[in-house]
C-alpha cells in the first residue's frame, strides 16, 4: 500500500487542482461582472450626464465643460480612475437638480459621496423665504405669495445687465414687472470662474 | 528496489505539491478579492435600503406613495452566491429608487432675479420645486403646517405678526438619511400694512 501513495497524493492533488480551478474560475468571474458592470454603469451615466448638459445648460461653461470632456472620452475609446477624476471635478460644480440621474450605484460610489461630503448645497446657495406679492384681500386679510428661494450667497460677485447695459441694484429695485433676457455674471464659487447667466 | 520506490513517491509528493500549491495561493488571493468585492456590495445594499426607506418617509409627508408595478423582480434566495445575491438586490432597490428619484421635466436651472416686497432685497437664484417623489416642501404659518405648492397663495389675517417657517426634505445620497432645511421668517404686521 505505501508503494502507491505518490500516485494516490497525485490523483488526489488533480482532483484538488481541479476543485480549485473551478472555485478561481468562478471568483474570476465575480471579479470579471463587478468591472464590467462598474463600465456600464460608468457609460451609461457619462451618455446620459453628457445628454443632460447637452440639452439643459446650453451656453453655459459647466455645460460645455462636461461635453467637451465626454468628446474625449469617447475620442480616445477609455475610461481611466483620471477621466473619472475630471468627471467627479465637474460635478463638484454642478447644481444638486443634475444629481437625479438613473445610474444611482455609480453616483452612490464615487459622485455623491463626494459632492455632499464635500460640499453641501447650503455652502453654495443660501435659502430665503422671498414674499414676492402682498395683495390686499378685503379690510382683514391679506394675500401673500411666499416662495422659498435659493439665491446666490455672494452678491458682490454678481453683475446684472440688461440688453448688454450694466445695470445697478437700485435700478432693479426700483423696476416694476418683468425683465426678460436679464444677464448676471457670477464668480463659480469652487473655482471662482466667472461665469454667464441667463434669466428674466 | 525500496529505495527507488521511495524515490519515486517523493517525486510524485513534489508534483502533486507543485500542481496544488500555486493553486491554493492564487485561490486565497481571489477569494481576498471577492471578499472585499462582496463586502462593498453588502455596504451598498444596505446603503440602497436605507435611501429607499428615507425616500418612502418623504413622499408620505406629500401622501405620495410610489408605485413599484413596473419594477419586477424574483426573490434572490435562489442565488447561492453572496455576490449574485447582492448584485440581484441591488439591481431591484435601484429600480425602486429610480421610481422614487427620477422625473420627466427638464433638468434646468431657470435663474430668476426677485425682489422682496418688503425688504426691497433683490435676489438672484432659482426656485427648485419638488420633481420628484422623494423631495418634499412643507410650509408652517403661525402654527399651521400645511404641504408647499408652488405659486401658492396665503391669506394671512393684518392684525398679526407672521411666522413662517419653511422646511424643504431631500435624501442625502452619501449617508442614506434625510437632509432638512429649515429656513424661518418672522414678518410684523406694520411692515405688512407698510
Amino acid at each position: 500500500m505505501i508503494k502507491y501513495t505518490g500516485i494516490l497524493a497525485l490523483i488526489i492533488s488533480l482532483f484538488l487542482g481541479n476543485y480549485l480551478d473551478k472555485k478561481i474560475s468562478t471568483y474570476n468571474r465575480i471579479f470579471t461582472d463587478y468591472i464590467e458592470s462598474e463600465n456600464e454603469n460608468a457609460n451609461g451615466y457619462l451618455i446620459h450626464f453628457r445628454d443632460l448638459n447637452k440639452r439643459s445648460i446650453e451656453g453655459d461653461s459647466i455645460g460645455n465643460i462636461v461635453v467637451q470632456l465626454f468628446d474625449n472620452i469617447q475620442k480616445n475609446n477609455k475610461y481611466s480612475k483620471e477621466v473619472r477624476n475630471a468627471i467627479l471635478n465637474q460635478l463638484h460644480q454642478v447644481d444638486d437638480h443634475l444629481l437625479i440621474l438613473d445610474n444611482m450605484s455609480l453616483f452612490n460610489k464615487l459622485c455623491f459621496k463626494l459632492l455632499k461630503e464635500s460640499m453641501s448645497l447650503r455652502d453654495q446657495y443660501d435659502y430665503a423665504l422671498v414674499i414676492e406679492q402682498i395683495d390686499l384681500e378685503n379690510s382683514d386679510s391679506l394675500n401673500l405669495k411666499i416662495t422659498p428661494f435659493t439665491y446666490i450667497k455672494d452678491d458682490k460677485l454678481i453683475e446684472y445687465f440688461y440688453q448688454d447695459e450694466i445695470i445697478t441694484k437700485d435700478l432693479l429695485i426700483d423696476f416694476k414687472g418683468k425683465v426678460s433676457e436679464l444677464k448676471a455674471i457670477v464668480s463659480n464659487p469652487i473655482t471662482k470662474e466667472l461665469y454667464t447667466i441667463k434669466g428674466q | 528496489m525500496k529505495l527507488e520506490m521511495k524515490f519515486i513517491n517523493l517525486v510524485l509528493y513534489l508534483i502533486a505539491t507543485l500542481l496544488v500549491a500555486p493553486k491554493i495561493l492564487d485561490l486565497s488571493r481571489v477569494s481576498e478579492r471577492k471578499d472585499a468585492i462582496v463586502k462593498e456590495m453588502e455596504a451598498t445594499k444596505n446603503s440602497l435600503e436605507n435611501s429607499v426607506e428615507a425616500c418612502k418617509l418623504i413622499s408620505s409627508i406629500k401622501n405620495m406613495m410610489p408605485n413599484y408595478d413596473d419594477v419586477y423582480y424574483n426573490t434572490s434566495d435562489s442565488l447561492k452566491d453572496a455576490y449574485w445575491r447582492y448584485k440581484h438586490d441591488i439591481q431591484v432597490l435601484n429600480k425602486k429608487l429610480l421610481v422614487l428619484c427620477s422625473h420627466s421635466s427638464m433638468v434646468v436651472n431657470h435663474y430668476r432675479v426677485i425682489k422682496d416686497r418688503i425688504t426691497n432685497h433683490i435676489y438672484l437664484g432659482s426656485y427648485k420645486y419638488p420633481v420628484v417623489l422623494c423631495d418634499a416642501e412643507t410650509i408652517r404659518i403661525n402654527g399651521k403646517t400645511m404641504v408647499y405648492k408652488p405659486g401658492q397663495i396665503i391669506q394671512v389675517s393684518k392684525d398679526q405678526d407672521i411666522e413662517i417657517e419653511y422646511n424643504k426634505y431631500k435624501l442625502n445620497y452619501s449617508d442614506s438619511k434625510i437632509d432638512t432645511i429649515n429656513v424661518k421668517r418672522y414678518i410684523d404686521k406694520i411692515s405688512l400694512i407698510n
